[in-house]
C-alpha cells in the first residue's frame, strides 16, 4: 500500500511542480555617496519541495469536497509528515519544485 | 449511504425523577464516502482512517444545565491520528444552558484555542423512530453548513434521542433535543452511545480552561491561510 501511496507522491510531485510557490524577495537599495553609487541587493528565496507540494494537494482536494479548513489543515499535516517520514527511510532526497 | 453503528450497550442505574447527572461513553465509526472511493490518493488514508476510528472512544458528562464532551485519550498511531483529522474527533465541547455559554476547545495543528460559539442547530423533529439498547429514540434532522474558500457545502445530519432520558445534550455539541441524543450522525461520521451511567448525585462540570480565548470569528481568520510545511 506504501509503494502505491508513494507512485502517487511522484506523480502528484511531477503533475504540479508548476504550481508551487516559490517565494522570492528581491530587494535593492541603492545607497548614494559623494562618489559613487552602490546597490545592494538582497535576495530571500523560500524554496518549496514536493512534499510540500503533495500536501498542498491533500489540502485542496478536502476543502473541494466540503470539509473544513482545519479537517483539511489536518490531514495535510499528517500527508507530509508522513511524505517526509518515506523520503527519510527510502534515503530519497526532497526535489525541488520549481 | 448512510452506515449502520453497532452498539453494544450498557446501561448503569436508574433513571428516576432525581437523575440528575449522567456518564455516556460514544464510539465512533466513519462509512462509506462515495467521492473518496474513487479518489486514488484519498481513498488510502480514507481506508486508514475508518481502521483507526475503531480505537476512539468519547464521554459526555452532563448535570442538568452543563455538558462537556470530549476526546478519551489514547495512544496514537497513523490510524487514528488520520480518523481524529477525518472526523474532527480531538475537538471537545462545553455548553452551560443557564449561562448561554457554549465552548468548543481547539488542539491540533493551528495550537490550542478556547473558541466561543454561538451555533445553534435547527431541528426537524421526524415520526420515525428505533431501539437503542432499551429505549425508544426518535429521529430529527438537519443539516451541517461548510463554508471554505472552495464554496458552501451542506451535509445531512441524523440524531436519534430519547425522550425518556430527559437531558437536553449529545455528542459533538449538539444539542437542544428533548431528550438526550444516543446516535448522532453527521455526514458519514456517526457517533454511538455503549455505556450510560445515571446517578443521582448532583455533579459540578468546570469549564476546561486550556487554551486561549477567542472568538468563532478571530478563529476563522487564525485557519484562513493555507498551511506552510517544513518552513
Amino acid at each position: 500500500m506504501q509503494k502505491m501511496i508513494f507512485s502517487a507522491v511522484a506523480l502528484v510531485a511531477f503533475s504540479f511542480a508548476g504550481m508551487a510557490n516559490e517565494i522570492e524577495e528581491k530587494k535593492v537599495e541603492t545607497k548614494t555617496t559623494e562618489t559613487k553609487k552602490v546597490e545592494v541587493l538582497e535576495e530571500k528565496v523560500v524554496l518549496r519541495n514536493n512534499c510540500d507540494a503533495y500536501a498542498d494537494e491533500i489540502y485542496n482536494m478536502f476543502r473541494s469536497s466540503g470539509y473544513t479548513v482545519t479537517n483539511a489543515h489536518n490531514v495535510s499535516v499528517i500527508a507530509y509528515n508522513q511524505c517526509i517520514d518515506w523520503h527519510t527511510k527510502m534515503n530519497i532526497s526532497l526535489r525541488s519544485v520549481d | 449511504m448512510l452506515g449502520k453503528i453497532i452498539v453494544i450497550f450498557i446501561f448503569i442505574g436508574n433513571l428516576s425523577a432525581q437523575t440528575n447527572s449522567l456518564s455516556v461513553n460514544y464510539s465512533l465509526q466513519i462509512g462509506f464516502d462515495e467521492g473518496f472511493s474513487k479518489n486514488d490518493i484519498l481513498k488510502d488514508y480514507y481506508a486508514l482512517a475508518q481502521k483507526g476510528a475503531q480505537a476512539i472512544k468519547f464521554k459526555l458528562e452532563a448535570n442538568k444545565i452543563v455538558s462537556y464532551f470530549t476526546m478519551v485519550d489514547l495512544i496514537k498511531n497513523e490510524e487514528i491520528d488520520f480518523a481524529i483529522s477525518f472526523s474532527e474527533a480531538s475537538t471537545s465541547y462545553f455548553i452551560d444552558i443557564e449561562k448561554g455559554k457554549k465552548i468548543k476547545y481547539e488542539s491540533g495543528f493551528f495550537g490550542e484555542y478556547m473558541i466561543e460559539y454561538q451555533e445553534t442547530t435547527n431541528w426537524k423533529l421526524e415520526n420515525e423512530t428505533k431501539q437503542i439498547g432499551d429505549y425508544l429514540c426518535y429521529k430529527a434532522t438537519s443539516e451541517q453548513v461548510v463554508v471554505n474558500p472552495k464554496g458552501t457545502f451542506k451535509h445531512p445530519i441524523v440524531a436519534w434521542y430519547c425522550p425518556s432520558i430527559p437531558f437536553n445534550f449529545g455528542p459533538k455539541g449538539y444539542d437542544g433535543l428533548p431528550g438526550l441524543v444516543l446516535e448522532l450522525q453527521v455526514r458519514n461520521i456517526t457517533w454511538g452511545a455503549t455505556k450510560i451511567e445515571l446517578s443521582n448525585e448532583s455533579i459540578i462540570i468546570d469549564k476546561p480552561s486550556k487554551g486561549k480565548l477567542i472568538t468563532e470569528e478571530e478563529f476563522k481568520k487564525i485557519v484562513a491561510s493555507p498551511p506552510m510545511f517544513g518552513n
